[in-house]
């Protein structure tokens, strides 16, 4: 939902410490120059795409990185989209929730888990909608 | 639109991006469909899914797929096609 979250940028050892057991199972991380450029269309901090692969930016926010790594590991568990569910909203939704349930271990900015939650409830208000709706 | 032309240093070479709505069934990554135009059709696979949800309507999704090998895609958007499950 939100067009990435804003936080201090990491340095590429922290990026690389954080993503080394992903990438070492053969997660793929994309930050090459047109992978940053794709994210600015997209207007997202971050992407991922399947269980394998994710793009970052060049200084990704913490909350971000770990973000994406909680979607690839949804998408290892199985990631089916259906008709009126409100497409990948409820994968964002618990990706927050991990988030916020991780937030100590993971030590996520207290700035930037507050944009978490604040994306959380505005998710769970549009899921209601979608629902009321539907 | 094709992906694999806008962004050929990542990730997304060879692929092709389609924002599309279920209107019936699922789309998992794996599976295989048919993308159709008016007057061809060919089978590719869904390479990824984008966890990015589209502000406009959620139920639309980015599916990123394999390059039709026989398919000519203009670049820039691609609108009346349609995928359906093999």
């Amino acid at each position: 939902m939100p067009a990435g979250y804003r936080g201090r940028g990491l340095s590429q050892p922290e990026v690389d410490a954080i993503t080394a057991a992903f990438r070492a199972a053969g997660g793929l991380v994309d930050q090459s120059p047109d992978a940053q450029q794709y994210l600015k269309t997209r207007k997202a901090g971050g992407l991922t795409l399947n269980e394998q692969t994710i793009l970052l930016p060049a200084k990704p926010t913490r909350t971000a990185v770990f973000e994406e790594l909680v979607h690839a590991e949804q998408f290892r568990s199985g990631v089916t989209i259906e008709a009126d569910t409100g497409g990948v909203l409820r994968f964002e939704a618990e990706a927050a929730e991990i988030l916020i349930r991780h937030r100590h271990t993971w030590q996520l900015p207290r700035d930037e888990l507050r944009q978490v939650i604040a994306n959380l409830r505005n998710i769970r208000a549009e899921l209601q909608r979608l629902d009321t709706v539907e | 639109m094709n992906l694999g032309e806008l962004f050929p240093g990542s990730v997304l070479g060879g692929r092709i991006g389609l924002d599309v709505r279920v209107e019936r069934g699922s789309l998992n990554r794996g599976k295989r469909v048919r993308l159709q135009s008016l007057d061809s059709e060919e089978e590719v696979e869904i390479v990824g899914i984008e966890m990015l949800s589209n502000r406009d309507d959620p139920n639309i999704v980015r599916i990123i797929c394999s390059q039709p090998k026989l398919l000519r895609l203009p670049t820039g958007r691609l609108e009346g096609w349609a995928i359906t499950e093999e």
